[in-house]
């Protein structure tokens, strides 16, 4: 029995020291969530399964995708008064709307074509002016209905964001195609999708005007919160999301977001998400 | 019971207002504010329809809502006559065939918006009837197409020339505006269907199902086809999830929730504007994309590097 005991305690102690050195890398079980407003993102189960493919063996985060913006506010509520530690893959102007008692740091930032900005264009058909009256119109958008009506009012502050009614679509796509054949008056998509309308079929691209267009705004950005992010793990969590770019797996799950990668930006970029920019 | 005659009259008055109301002859009086929908369900049992109505109630909370299921228990017209008779509804919306035929025979003169209705012409469109229509655009479809696939320009198409060809000749130009060819295939009976197969394959880069009754005469015809495409290692592209077991490698539906987004707009333009729509029916704003990675990968078939985030699912 005594040697049973003896060969228990060393066995606990190697155990105990593995983990203490592992745990910077494989962190805590704690969470990516993922809530992204400008983009209608329907393919969550598909998108679940690829991260937790993609995270196995090498984290033990985990990832919780949120479709409406009322459960992902529950959620920060909750991490608030937990204090649990997490990451959240957000848009950048929610940066500004997170709470202080989470702690948020920005790591990464969405990058797309070697940029990690895009522009939002407000797109009518061949004829319809900006002084135009909006109300009655229809609006197409893949964003939340919020954060439409938030860029109409930035980008047009002279219009009555409210007086449109917004026709929440699936993609960028359908939002114009929703314009040229008459199924919206108006559509809030970016810069890049009207290019790929362009390139793809320029009969319907040339049916459409642009009214007004944005500033630079940053593409979705990765935070940490309730310090989860001692420096060895916010270098692992970072190392391994930078990485996608290099694996099949990962570019598959970055296609599916709309990106094409993670990247930590220079100085300075961050503190735009603070300021004036969304 | 010796009732002086006062007692007698209030006592009549009585029994006949309950006799009127039991009886249904007198209707519920409810404040009128002219924004009252009753929403008829075909089966709120079924997915589909359940998220229909939901959110249908989501994006048009500035009208006021009731239900009628018509799997309740009872005739489904007298159902909706009572309904209609009690509610005193200023429109109906009706979700699924079933509840846009039935409210069409019962209450033909009221106002109502239809939508999830398989081939919405064959039933009457009046003044009164709204609605967004199942079927997405041709146009619609071969843009997505080419936003998909990088290197596909022909589309192989079979169908019955007696049901489908106005809509197939419709469909070519499409095709042609947005930079493809449809190269069609009529087919008069199901025997016919191996041979226009094995002509039509080697021609085209994908072959295009459509909802065709010569076609997809039978399950041996729906084998046929994915068979031989198979062979010929040419994607199929579908109209309906449940192709997606068969093999094809892409699925395009109208996406449900931005239907029911369409008819609440609808009916909110209808009733608070005052306002009837120009366009009494529309098409679906939004496209659902199933994607069969594991089908294009064995086909050789290349995508585009940000089809995937065009997609809903993916299938591997």
């Amino acid at each position: 029995m005594d040697s049973y005991l003896r060969w228990a305690g060393r066995v606990s102690r190697v155990f105990a020291i593995l983990s203490g050195l592992l745990m910077p890398w494989f962190g805590h079980a704690s969470d990516l969530y993922l809530y992204n407003p400008e983009t209608n993102i329907d393919n969550f189960a598909s998108l679940k399964k690829k991260f937790e493919d993609y995270f196995s063996g090498k984290s033990a985060l985990g990832f919780v995708p949120f479709s409406k913006g009322g459960e992902f506010d529950e959620a920060l509520k909750g991490l608030s008064s937990s204090g649990s530690p997490a990451v959240l893959l957000i848009s950048s102007w929610q940066f500004r709307d997170l709470p202080a008692t989470l702690s948020p740091q920005p790591l990464l930032v969405g990058e797309i074509k070697g940029g990690f900005t895009q522009r939002k264009i407000l797109t009518a058909r061949n004829g319809v002016k900006a002084g135009d009256s909006w109300s009655g119109k229809r609006l197409a958008s893949s964003a939340s209905e919020p954060y439409t009506r938030r860029m109409l009012k930035d980008m047009m502050p002279d219009k009555d964001e409210q007086a449109v009614k917004v026709i929440v679509v699936p993609k960028d796509i359908d939002a114009l195609m929703s314009v040229a054949f008459g199924m919206a008056d108006l559509a809030l998509t970016t810069e890049m999708s009207m290019e790929k309308l362009k390139r793809v079929n320029p009969t319907q691209f040339n049916m459409l005007t642009t009214l007004a267009s944005s500033g630079q705004v940053l593409l979705p950005v990765v935070v940490s919160v309730n310090n989860m992010m001692e420096n060895k793990q916010s270098a692992s969590v970072s190392r391994l999301l930078s990485a996608m770019s290099d694996s099949d797996d990962g570019r598959i799950i970055l296609q599916m977001i709309g990106l094409d990668g993670f990247r930590k930006p220079g100085a300075g970029v961050f503190a735009q998400m603070n300021g004036a920019l969304p | 019971m010796n009732l002086s005659i006062r007692g007698q009259v209030i006592f009549s008055i009585i029994m006949l207002g309950m006799m009127l109301i039991m009886g249904g002859g007198v209707p519920a009086v409810a404040a009128d504010n002219g924004h009252k929908v009753l929403i008829v369900n075909s089966n709120s049992q079924v997915e589909q329809y359940a998220l229909m109505e939901k959110v249908f109630r989501e994006s048009s909370t500035k009208l006021e809502h009731s239900t009628l299921d018509l799997e309740s228990s009872g005739d489904p017209k007298t159902l909706i006559y009572r309904a209609i008779r009690d509610r005193q509804p200023d429109l109906i919306f009706c979700i699924g065939t079933r509840a846009h035929a039935m409210v069409g025979e019962v209450a033909p003169t009221e106002k109502r918006i239809f939508a999830s209705v398989i081939n919405w012409k064959r039933f009457p469109v009046g003044n009164v009837t709204f609605g967004i229509s199942h079927e997405l655009m041709s146009d619609m479809q071969f843009t997505m197409f080419r936003m998909v696939f990088k290197d596909i320009s022909s589309i192989g198409i079979l169908f019955d020339d007696k049901v489908n060809k106005e809509w197939v000749a419709e469909a070519a130009q499409a095709a042609q505006r947005a930079g493809m060819k449809l190269v069609s295939h009529p087919i008069a009976e199901e025997q016919a269907l191996s041979n226009a197969l094995d002509e039509l394959l080697p021609k085209v880069d994908a072959l295009w199902l459509i909802a065709d009754p010569v076609v997809l005469a039978s399950r041996e015809s729906v084998e046929l086809i994915f068979r031989k495409a198979d062979a010929a290692h040419k994607p199929v592209l579908a109209y309906n999830d449940l192709f997606a077991s068969n093999g094809a490698s892409m699925v395009m539906t109208a996406d449900l929730k931005t239907i029911a987004i369409q008819a609440a707009s609808l009916a909110e333009e209808i009733l608070l504007s005052n306002h009837l729509p120009s366009e009494p029916v529309q098409t679906p704003a939004g496209t659902s994309i199933v994607l069969n990675l594991r089908k294009i990968k064995e086909h050789n078939v290349p995508i585009n590097p940000d089809a995937l985030s065009l997609v809903n699912k993916i299938l591997e």
